[in-house]
């Protein structure tokens, strides 16, 4: 699962918070096909630990612009 | 050579510093935030880890708010650019480098109201001098940690608290401090770092740090590896204040630094070498030692020898680095009653020794005996 967010800075500071509690993440460049902004980095996860990740964002106050699911045919947004 | 102008850039740096630089080179020179390869990863990785180090370092809780900067000068121009416009009032120090004193005027030049506060006998800027010129028109305090030119160190968290009680945003110059002395930003609204300074870290190293809710208008646009179909900077930070690629060599060497900085007790060595420096040089008639130098900084008045010219000497006779004239401080020498010849600076750093304090204290007997 990926999840868009709004800066490589803020995509390390959460990577690194989900570190901290045993939750394995990697930055990589938003697909185009999921952003209107442009360029762009996001963290894939297992989509198991979507709420942690949810959570660790909001207590360092990082924006999560969407989550998306990995399908067979592209992403869809969850 | 012994190096005693460590106030204008210390020297030697530790092996890491230099070692990381070259790592980065040689193994890690990735574009950071810029695309999503193994290698741009890395260099993001390491860029990250200093944003990191620095954040804890200076007590501040979000990494995000640092900004990487060429330089001090380039933190404190972004800052007061950013913040203050055409009628905004800005409180500066009468000891303040051109660093601040230079974009404060090219401000009051654009219409701001630019106002100066008059320093101590030491230099020091006081928290009610601060008080007596504050108004609830200003828009912007900028302080020197502690002068360049004297060493003399100014009760930043006090003068902070001052300048809130009237709504006005806070701005410290800790080009001479950081790394050398304790910092806790946490209640400033910014802060303004060099890197090859205090931290140990390679030239072309610095950086601003703004607090949450804050935002300034950008010193420099461009690409920032975010948001790259608008037309607009991005409100996010740093990337609103890093357009264009970050040092991120430069960055390795300073992350090194900033550990370098935490394994001791920052600066403690630097004030303890400046200390018996001042207590050599403080018994040798004609040279009096200017301000309070809580830092690693002496600033000496050589009765009789020209400032610049013992500066030659201590080089050309002695081998000690050091550093004569107005160290780029203008308002100061006025402050200090120098403004016509200027100081002679020595300056320690983590490296002298007790051999090189009893060298430059002979010299400098040397020099002003004839």
């Amino acid at each position: 699962m990926l999840a868009t967010v709004p800066s490589r800075t803020s995509a390390s500071r959460l990577k690194k918070s989900l570190a901290a509690a045993g939750i394995k993440s990697n930055i990589i460049q938003t697909p185009s096909a999921l952003t209107k902004e442009g360029c762009g980095y996001s963290l894939r996860f297992d989509e198991a630990n979507r709420a942690i990740v949810a959570r660790s964002a909001l207590e360092l106050r990082i924006n999560i612009r969407a989550f998306f699911a990995e399908t067979e045919g592209g992403y869809e947004r969850r | 050579m012994i190096y005693l102008d460590n106030a204008a850039t210390t020297f030697p740096k530790p092996p890491s510093v230099s070692n990381a630089v070259k790592d980065f080179m040689e193994n890690c020179g990735g574009n950071p935030g810029r695309g999503g390869h193994e290698l741009s990863r890395m260099a993001g990785d390491r860029v990250y880890a200093c944003r990191e180090a620095l954040a804890e370092l200076f007590n501040i809780g979000n990494p995000e708010r640092i900004a990487f900067t060429k330089n001090a000068t380039e933190a404190l121009n972004t800052a007061i650019n950013g913040i203050v416009g055409e009628g905004d009032e800005i409180l500066i120090s009468a000891m303040e480098h051109n660093s601040v004193l230079r974009p404060a005027v090219a401000k009051e030049q654009d219409g701001a109201v630019l106002k100066i506060i008059p320093a101590d006998r030491d230099g020091r800027i006081t928290p009610e001098a601060v008080e007596k010129m504050l108004t609830r028109r200003t828009k912007l305090v900028c302080i020197i940690h502690a002068s360049n030119v004297t060493g003399t160190v100014n009760d930043i968290s006090a003068i902070n608290d001052v300048a809130h009680s009237l709504g006005a945003l806070t701005l410290f110059d800790a080009a001479q401090t950081a790394g050398l002395l304790p910092i806790d930003a946490a209640d400033f609204d910014m802060l303004a770092f060099a890197g090859h300074k205090g931290l140990y870290g390679p030239f072309g190293t610095g950086g601003l740090y703004v607090r949450e809710g804050l935002s300034l208008r950008p010193l420099t646009y461009g690409g920032t590896g975010s948001v790259s179909e608008s037309a607009l900077m991005p409100d996010i930070f740093p990337d609103r204040l890093e357009a264009g690629t970050v040092n991120a060599a430069g960055i390795a060497g300073l992350l090194e630094g900033v550990k370098f900085v935490r394994e001791q007790a920052p600066g403690e060595r630097e004030r303890d070498m400046a200390k018996k420096l001042a207590e050599k040089i403080g018994g040798i008639s004609s040279v009096e030692i200017m301000g309070d130098n809580g830092v690693n900084v002496l600033g000496l008045r050589l009765r009789g020898v020209d400032c610049v010219d013992a500066a030659g000497r201590l080089d050309s006779e002695f081998g000690i680095a050091s550093r004569g004239g107005l160290h780029c401080a203008p308002l100061a020498h006025r402050s200090m009653g120098t403004i016509g010849g200027g100081m002679l600076r020595l300056s320690t750093g983590a490296f002298t020794t007790e051999e090189d304090i009893d060298a430059a204290a002979k010299a400098i007997e040397a020099i002003v005996k004839g």
